[in-house]
């Protein structure tokens, strides 16, 4: 099968193949790249299915046909006759122009897979640095730290491209990722490092916003807020020690870091009992405690 | 070889076998013997067959279903019931419930508060004290005299801060360079060093296998406990935690040495 790479590459610089599969989830990139293609070709036509293509392509013409992009999707026939001859079926076929077959699902790329590894491209979960690496190109003039903040939120790439064309926009490149953070909903399986940052900078509304749509299970963030403060407690003894949160560590005196620790271990260990617990009470009531000038200790509260 | 803290407790059990008792719970602190006096109960009952269960749901089940198609005596001895979940005591208690005539329960806990009434209330609860100290000396000239008198030779700190059977076993299985880097903890965890490299320290031997953790925090109590009365309550919540297994090691160890270097 082809890769998203090995189809880009040959798509991006003009020299397309004659027929391709596109299979797979990942919509943005699909698009991308048939925009591509009509931008090669100039001309395409949304077809109804790849037997009337091949069909077109074996009549002969008095005045022969142009090189056009010819797209057809979901067609259900194609796939379902897809045998042990069809890549070598498909490889003689002449066809004037390309074939961009285009299917969704898991079962229509297993099939066209087998039977059609030549041709068929697998558009599944792509990773980030292949997402920045097209948005760079995307979008030249966009700062480079907004694109890696936003792929680090969102996972495929029309997503990300639609933020990044929203940033585009803004007339001052000034925003902060806690901006972009909150504007565009930023919540994902990275949430914990974001978490760590508010919370290092004392951030309760940062700290609050990814409370409340945190993905996964509350009580992880209890281990978040405890390595936090451990790392917080290195970076006033380590001096040269280099970290995200390095100046967030101005912020936190010893006693502030002792504290919240004794009173973040204290919330954690009455998760764990029996009896029952609110995981998001107690986060909040942690956070809250941010907001003190010194962070009070368990005795005084 | 019983030991004097042990005594009383094989009183009772002989009582109770006499009576052919079924279901047997003995609380006790980690490492005092519990499963070893289980095993002594099979004995004074004459059943060879002693069998250890995990406190897990699956465990337990699949030791009461196998029990059920024997037609031989077997004790199971379901270990360390707190620490499993509170579905492991329910699974445990349907199988208490529905006793079978062969087979013989004996629970062990470290906190019996965490076991339910409706367990307790079918079973005879027996008490094991902590051993004494002279109770650990004997345990460990007898189960390893050469290692013992060179751990005596070379840190004997550490044989005083063990507490149970459990840990005098870890100090005979350590190496002279593992003894030695107990010894010069005291040097190596300096208070200011940052927190997290000291949890590392408290946690592996140079080079790179696992310290064991509870004996480390009883050592640096032992050397503060005239000291510094706080490193001292520090540790026993430590080791309150860790035995209860709720709460990750690193958190726990983490707490403890901000306490040593803030607390006090």
């Amino acid at each position: 099968m082809l890769t998203i790479q090995d189809a880009g590459r040959q798509i991006l610089t003009h020299n397309p193949g004659k027929f391709y599969v596109f299979a797979g989830e990942e919509y943005g990139i699909k698009e991308k790249y048939i925009s591509e293609l009509k931008a090669t070709y100039g001309e395409f036509i949304e077809a109804d299915s790849v037997a009337s293509v091949i069909d077109l392509m074996r009549t002969k013409h008095l005045i022969p046909l142009k090189p056009k992009l010819y797209i057809v999707r979901y067609d259900e026939e194609f796939s379902s006759k897809l045998n042990q001859e069809s890549n070598a079926e498909m490889s003689s076929c002449k066809i004037i122009g390309t074939l961009v077959c285009i299917y969704e699902s898991e079962k229509h790329l297993k099939k066209c897979g087998k039977y059609l590894p030549d041709f068929t491209v697998v558009f599944d979960k792509v990773d980030r640095s292949f997402i920045c690496k097209y948005l760079r190109s995307d979008f030249p003039n966009l700062p480079d730290s907004y694109i890696k903040f936003v792929t680090s939120f969102k996972e495929d790439y029309r997503s990300c491209w639609n933020v990044c064309n929203s940033l585009n926009h803004l007339k001052s490149k000034t925003c902060t990722d806690e901006d972009i953070s909150v504007t565009f909903n930023c919540v994902s399986a990275v949430t914990d490092a974001h978490f760590k940052i508010f919370f290092a900078n004392k951030n309760f509304a940062g700290c609050k916003y990814i409370i409340e749509d945190y993905p996964s299970e509350l009580e992880g963030l209890f281990y978040v807020i405890l390595n936090t403060l451990v790392e917080l407690d290195k970076l006033t003894e380590v001096k040269y020690s280099d970290s995200e949160i390095k100046e967030a560590s101005k912020l936190w005196s010893k006693s502030d870091i002792f504290y919240m620790f004794m009173h973040t271990y204290q919330e954690l260990k009455n998760s764990r009992q029996y009896s029952p617990y609110n995981v998001e009470d107690g986060l909040m009531y942690l956070v809250s405690l941010l907001g003190f000038d010194s962070i009070p200790s368990l005795e005084v509260l | 070889m019983v030991s004097v803290s042990q005594k009383h407790t094989l009183e009772e059990l002989k009582t109770l076998s006499e009576s052919n008792r079924h279901s047997i719970l003995i609380e006790g602190v980690k490492g005092c013997g519990k499963t070893f006096i289980a095993g002594q109960y099979a004995k004074m009952l004459g059943i060879p067959d002693f069998q250890i269960v995990e406190p897990r749901v699956q465990d337990i089940r699949e030791a009461s279903d196998e029990c059920s198609m024997l037609r031989h005596r077997v004790v199971l001895c379901i270990e360390n019931l707190d620490l499993g979940t509170l579905a492991s005591s329910y699974t445990l208690l349907k199988f208490l419930e529905e006793p079978s005539s062969n087979v013989y329960v004996v629970v062990t806990c470290r906190n019996i508060d965490l076991i339910p009434d409706t367990i307790l209330s079918r079973c005879d609860v027996v008490t094991l004290s902590p051993p004494i100290d002279s109770d650990l000396q004997n345990y460990g000239k007898m189960k390893n005299l050469d290692s013992y008198l060179r751990v005596e030779k070379q840190c004997k700190d550490l044989l005083l801060c063990a507490s149970n059977f459990s840990d005098i076993d870890s100090v005979l299985a350590m190496t002279s360079e593992q003894i030695q880097y107990f010894a010069d903890l005291e040097d190596n965890l300096s208070m200011e060093e940052p927190i997290s490299n000291k949890c590392w320290k408290l946690q592996k031997y140079k080079d790179g296998s696992e310290l064991p953790i509870g004996l480390a925090i009883q050592y640096i109590m032992m050397k503060n406990r005239v000291s510094n009365p706080v490193v001292w309550f520090a540790g026993n919540e430590a080791l309150q935690d860790i035995s209860m297994k709720r709460i990750s090691v690193n958190a726990i160890i983490a707490k403890f040495l901000l306490i040593c270097k803030y607390g006090s």
